[in-house]
């Protein structure tokens, strides 16, 4: 899993690429306190293929640190394998996908 | 441990003895180059003896040479003014009286000499005209008158008629007599040169000088490099002198003296069996010196001090090794000894003991090494067992773990033999000892059937605990009566609750009225079970809610779908769909429904065996990441 970052103004963009799996989760996890504070985060699942529950588990973090910031976490390029997982675990209710 | 043990013990495995080889090695190539250097300087040392004796013979030698030129010179002189005499004719008794009374000054070498003329040569009064002088005992010239008297006739004495027959015709070669011994007069070994007077080529007389041999012979017969050289003084061939003894005049008989002539020749001989060097000079008045020096002699003092110091380098030697091997053995043989012992400490298990070692040297400094290594594989080897009996205690603890969490699910297939309207078959593998994965069923009363199948996010220990939480809430929600949906309400409000470590649940839980065959489901973000209504497994079209344990107050939305005889549900989790072969890639909901499909007509619990297969078939060998969970049910009921 590899991410790119930007960070500016208290917004931030992260482009993921690669699986986000149990093997691969931590790597975003590690980015999390990285981001407290901001509170735009888009993320850019153009290249990302799967995520498995270990990967959710991470996303749903995510978004409740942007929720105690009260700021805004967007999911952006989710492809349709991926949208399928979102919506099979109503994820697709708690994140905001565009 | 297998450790290689030398029976033999060889010479070259101590490293003292190396060490000690190494020393001798080094003093045996130091007194190499001692004796070399000692022998060149013996060469040296001899060649200078050699010289040095040479040197002896040559200044006396010289010396006497300078004698035989002065005597020479004065006789001379002496005839020179004997032809004046016979030219001036004048008072020739006065001018020849004084003249050798002066001609033989003190510092002269000669004793005394005269000028001694043919009968009437000088003047035809007197037939026999001669004056002599000589030097007495006390120091002082004497004129001696006998020569001119009758008594005497020195024109008939030998020594005279020697000289006239060998004078030349120039007259300035001298000649010089056989030794004689001067009986009657001086007594004295002497020696007599003399010259031809000449008046227009003819010898009118003879003028001499005589020379007392006796301090030649004994300077000569004194030259003696070493205690028993000896030194041979020859002249007309007799011996005037042999080893320290002055001899007056003897025949040198030549038996006695084998290697005179070779002495002359060579310089070394055999004297008496002895080897000597010889040392020769010819004079110029034909004496012959010759000095034997016993080889041996010469060379005593350089033999003896070559011997001493081959002796000393030797006893150096042996003192020198033997101080080396005891010090090796002081310095080295003990460290090394209480360094094997401190390793075998180690070897053997022992960490406790120190090595004790203050040489201040390398020894040392290894063996703190050895202390400090011993200390930290104590340290190790304590933490390691420690952390093997933690581990083990864990793992001990983990098994009954796993036995605990397997008896928490109900595991005795064939279930519910006694009814014939339901067949159930459940399988599970956890990818660790623990999962978090976990199915239930049970009836609630007499015709519902709780089936719930649920998979928490995450796996292993904490994704455990928090299945046995979740599945003890939901199935005390269900035993309250409530509904499918109301007990995952309720579920969900409790695990939101306290839930620090953001796990989650997803849940698929349904009543089966097995009398009706109305299956009440609700889906907590779970994959949708597959139905077969008429022998082809499709994807029970349910709508998904969100999973358990992310949002307080969440509805679960209730769905009925009505069962016939001989359909069949197959729930499962994740750990199904998403298992990943070595590449990464997953199963996928198409591989496993067509699996299922495949083995559709088998007993349910071939059929789960053959998914699996298939399954493990895809995955070929590639760790299990995920815990795989199944669960088949056909409905038996009296609904046709």
């Amino acid at each position: 899993m590899e991410i790119k970052k930007v960070i500016s103004d208290g917004a931030a963009l992260l482009c993921l690429i690669g699986r986000l799996d149990s093997m691969t989760a931590k790597t975003l996890d590690a980015e999390l306190p990285g981001l407290v504070g901001v509170k735009n985060i888009t993320l850019d699942l153009k290249d990302v293929e799967y995520v498995s529950s270990a990967g959710l588990r991470i996303l749903l973090a995510l978004q409740q640190q942007v929720d105690a910031e009260k700021g805004k976490l967007i999911l952006i390029n989710v492809c349709d394998e991926v949208m399928e997982v979102f919506e099979m675990t109503c994820f697709s209710e708690i994140l905001t996908i565009e | 441990v297998n450790i290689k043990k030398h029976s033999k013990k060889r010479f070259f495995y101590s490293v003292k003895t190396k060490m000690a080889a190494m020393v001798l090695l080094l003093m045996a190539a130091l007194t190499g180059v001692l004796v070399f250097v000692n022998i060149r300087i013996s060469e040296q040392y001899k060649a200078l003896q050699i010289a040095k004796c040479q040197s002896l013979v040559h200044a006396e030698s010289m010396r006497i040479n300078g004698c035989i030129s002065d005597m020479e010179n004065n006789v001379r002189k002496l005839a020179l003014i004997g032809r004046l005499i016979a030219e001036s004719g004048g008072n020739f008794d006065t001018i020849g009286k004084t003249t050798v009374m002066e001609s033989f000054p003190k510092s002269a070498v000669a004793i005394g000499g005269g000028i001694f003329y043919e009968p009437y040569a000088l003047t035809p009064d007197k037939k026999r005209v001669c004056y002599y002088a000589f030097r007495n005992d006390a120091g002082d010239m004497i004129f001696d008158e006998i020569f001119e008297g009758d008594d005497y006739d020195y024109l008939s004495q030998e020594w005279y008629t020697d000289i006239k027959s060998y004078v030349t015709i120039d007259g300035n070669q001298p000649v010089w007599t056989k030794p004689y011994f001067d009986k009657g007069g001086t007594n004295k070994l002497m020696t007599t040169v003399g010259f031809g007077i000449y008046e227009d080529d003819k010898l009118i007389g003879v003028a001499t000088g005589d020379w007392v041999l006796t301090d030649i012979a004994k300077s000569i017969a004194s030259i003696r490099p070493t205690e028993n050289s000896r030194a041979l003084f020859v002249y007309h061939g007799a011996i005037l002198a042999y080893s320290d003894k002055v001899y007056n005049n003897e025949i040198l008989d030549i038996n006695r003296f084998p290697w005179f002539y070779s002495a002359l020749k060579e310089n070394a001989v055999t004297v008496e069996g002895v080897e000597c060097f010889a040392f020769s000079d010819i004079l110029l008045n034909g004496m012959t010196v010759v000095s034997i020096v016993p080889r041996a002699e010469l060379f005593h003092e350089i033999t003896n001090y070559s011997n001493t110091l081959f002796l000393v380098m030797t006893a150096s030697c042996v003192v020198i090794a033997l101080i080396v091997i005891f010090m090796l053995r002081l310095f080295i043989n003990r460290p090394l000894s209480v360094l094997t012992q401190g390793f075998k400490n180690i070897a053997s298990g022992i960490f406790e003991n120190r090595i004790d070692i203050a040489t201040g040297d390398e020894f040392q400094r290894l063996g703190e090494a050895v202390n400090s290594m011993a200390g930290q594989l104590d340290g190790y080897i304590k933490n390691l067992t420690k952390v093997t009996e933690e581990k083990e205690r864990v793992g001990t603890e983990l098994n009954v773990a796993t036995t605990i969490q397997k008896s928490m699910m109900p595991s005795i297939f064939p279930l519910f033999e006694n009814r014939p309207d339901l067949d159930m078959y459940a399988f599970i593998s956890s990818a660790k000892e623990v999962g978090g994965d976990f199915y239930d069923f049970f009836f609630i009363d007499e015709n519902n059937l709780a089936l719930i199948i649920a998979d928490v996010s995450g796996k292993g220990v904490p994704a455990a605990l928090f299945m046995v939480i979740a599945k003890t809430l939901i199935k005390n929600s269900a035993q309250a009566g409530k509904s499918p949906g109301e007990a995952l309400y309720d579920v969900n409000n409790l695990l939101d609750e306290n839930n620090t470590a953001k796990m989650f649940v997803t849940c698929f839980m349904a009543y089966l009225n097995v009398k009706t065959g109305v299956l009440t489901c609700v889906n907590a973000g779970h994959n949708p079970p597959l139905l077969a209504k008429g022998g082809v497994f499709k994807w029970l079209k349910i709508k998904p809610c969100l999973v358990l344990a992310v949002r307080k107050n969440t509805k679960y939305i209730e769905e009925t779908v009505q069962l016939q005889r001989g359909d069949r549900l197959f729930m499962y989790t994740d750990g199904i769909t998403e298992a990943a072969n070595k590449d990464g890639k997953l199963w996928g909901q198409k591989a496993f429904i067509e699996s299922a499909n495949k083995n559709i007509d088998r007993p349910l619990k071939e059929l789960s065996a053959a998914v699996k297969r298939d399954l493990d078939e895809f995955a070929a060998g590639a760790e299990q990441s995920d815990d795989i969970t199944m669960l088949v049910l056909i409905y038996k009921g009296d609904n046709q």
